[in-house]
């Protein structure tokens, strides 16, 4: 096993475990105020500390996972759900609806990501639902336009005629020839995909704009924490860090998953 | 070439036009009554007929997308339903804030990235390679917004060798330059690495090798034809950065677009967000459009493949 699968895996199994786990690892309910124990430094009784209104850290970072993976899976897998039959349907029938379905792939990609997820979450109004199709909508592309050309490809290739030339339907050919040959990039791609995504949300978050308060997410944490940047860092710093070590583990991961799955060099580096 | 150009042009001009449209009927989007969401359940109902006759909501929706497309040339983009001020006017005040951190998070992640690249690249196996690598890792998993919570905490509050918030001097631009500049440095130091690597072992180089070039010609010329696939992605990658400058801007209370975005999604200041959006996708697309044509000059098998470029359907 490579040491970028080994050490990104070891990541996205401890975040997954924290969100899983998170009842069990955590004390405190997330939401759970005490004013006298308002700004506490890490202690025995709360491991990363207390904010403003005396939450405890810790299980407010434990749990925030449980919103940011969530979000990130659920997005990822709806972008996987649009992308997939547009790039079976644009690369194997080709002509017109190719060029009609590439043409709505190209208005989607002219928004920078962030600026088209902002748009869509400023109509929406904030909340889990309008966070995952914001992501949705600035992700489903990149699934669409590498399904779409490795249908291409396939489509040529002589398992494919042959099975034409034995009368397989076009399902038969598109879900059991050529899709089972994108699985290895697409969870690639979906790996990364998750890190993007957590990125992008925690952004949100962070400018108030993704799942409301008092929730805990990590942007919103790390936002809150920024307050008291003074005096009292660890309060921003153990969200930074969440999603970073979440973050890393995941791409790492995906880098790892790339080498082995993907010896074609179809999927770019997280970027 | 003059055909390329011609091609491309129609290109950026169509996806416009597609740009424009998308984001005329955001407004639609929005759930209920946008005049309602704006002023609140308890308005007047005066009040909200007013409100959706200035926003043209009372039109058919092809005459209101008309009427917003028909605008656009003249630089009308609707008033701020907030400041009662026109949305482009109100644009025109912040864009230069955000073109100059735009600008210098793009000399800054290209200048750091390519000596980091080129250096990882020529060491290649090194420590100085791994490093590089561990760093551009890093940079790219970070979130922009907690770097810059990070370098404003040890560089402006700690230490104070640099304002924290506003701008005005180099000293306010140069930590959220760097923040906005990092992770296109860290993607730049990759791509210049392998594109270099790649190019290294090319045989026209190993010709020059051959041939008793110095190493630092031979280097030179590799990186000239190792740059031409990167300038490519960085383009590509200016859509991040544009999109981190909000973060960023948040961050540093440096008074560009981002954060009069911010603003306006706060207040549901609709006509604004439109336009703030539209000015965004227009500078991504036409920074494509730069290096789709700077691309085609510098490397003419570009031209010949008949609308080559970042396009989804190539």
């Amino acid at each position: 096993m490579s040491p970028s699968l080994a050490a990104g895996g070891a990541f996205v199994l401890l975040v997954v475990a924290t969100a899983i786990f998170a009842p069990w690892l955590a004390s405190y309910s997330p939401e759970a105020m005490d004013m006298e124990a308002r700004l506490e430094g890490p202690s025995a009784s709360h491991w990363l500390g207390t904010d403003n209104f005396g939450r405890d850290l810790w299980a407010r970072i434990a749990f925030g996972s449980r919103i940011s993976l969530t979000i990130a899976l659920t997005s990822v897998a709806a972008s996987l759900g649009i992308g997939i039959p547009v790039g079976l349907a644009s690369g194997y029938f080709g002509g017109l609806l190719d060029h009609l379905l590439m043409r709505i792939v190209d208005l989607f990609l002219a928004f920078p990501p962030f600026i088209l997820a902002l748009a869509l979450v400023a109509v929406l109004g904030p909340g889990v639902s309008s966070v995952v199709i914001a992501l949705t909508a600035i992700y489903w592309t990149e699934y669409a336009r590498l399904v779409r050309a490795i249908t291409l490809s396939e489509s040529r290739r002589d398992h494919v005629t042959a099975a034409r030339s034995l009368g397989a339907t076009h399902a038969n050919l598109l879900f059991r020839q050529i899709l089972p040959r994108a699985f290895g990039p697409l969870a690639v791609v979906a790996t990364l995909g998750i890190g993007t995504a957590i990125v992008a949300e925690s952004g949100l978050s962070f400018l108030g704009f993704g799942v409301e308060p008092p929730a805990p997410t990590w942007g919103w944490t790390l936002a809150y924490g920024m307050r008291y940047l003074r005096s009292h860092m660890w309060l921003s710093t153990a969200p930074g860090l969440a999603i970073l070590v979440t973050v890393l583990g995941f791409n790492l991961f995906g880098d790892g998953l790339r080498d082995r799955l993907d010896p074609r060099g179809l999927v770019r580096s997280p970027s | 070439m003059l055909r390329y150009i011609a091609r491309r042009l129609l290109l950026f001009i169509l996806t416009l036009f597609g740009v424009a449209v998308f984001v005329a009927a955001l407004l639609r989007l929005v759930p209920g009554d946008p005049a309602v969401v704006f002023l609140g359940e308890n308005a007047t109902p005066d009040a909200v007929s007013e409100l959706r006759r200035a926003l043209g909501l009372d039109l058919p929706w092809p005459v209101q997308l008309a009427r917003y497309l028909s605008g656009i040339p003249a630089g009308d983009l609707g008033r701020s339903l907030f400041q009662r001020e026109s949305v482009s006017r109100l644009i025109a005040e912040r864009l230069p804030a955000t073109l100059e951190l735009a600008l210098a998070a793009l000399g800054i992640g290209v200048a750091v990235g390519g000596i980091l690249g080129v250096v990882s690249a020529l060491k290649r196996g090194s420590l100085a390679d791994l490093a590089v690598m561990v760093f551009a890792q890093l940079a790219v998993s970070v979130p922009v917004f907690w770097l810059g919570i990070l370098l404003t905490a040890l560089f402006a509050v700690h230490w104070g060798f640099f304002p924290a918030v506003g701008r005005g001097t180099p000293a306010h631009l140069f930590l959220p330059a760097l923040t906005l500049g990092l992770g296109l440095a860290a993607v730049a130091s990759r791509l210049v690495r392998a594109s270099l690597i790649e190019t290294l072992h090319e045989d026209y180089v190993r010709g020059a090798r051959a041939r008793g070039l110095p190493d630092w010609r031979v280097t030179a010329h590799a990186l000239r034809n190792a740059l031409l696939p990167v300038m490519s992605v960085l383009g590509v990658r200016f859509g991040a950065l544009l999109g981190g400058s909000v973060l960023t801007e948040s961050v540093f209370g440096w008074p560009g677009l981002g954060s009069l975005a911010v603003t306006a999604i706060s207040q549901r200041d609709f006509p604004l967000v439109q336009g703030i959006v539209l000015v965004f996708a227009s500078m991504f697309l036409l920074l494509h459009l730069a290096v789709d044509i700077a691309y085609g000059v510098l490397d003419p098998r570009i031209r010949v493949e008949a609308g080559g470029g970042p396009s989804a359907a190539e």
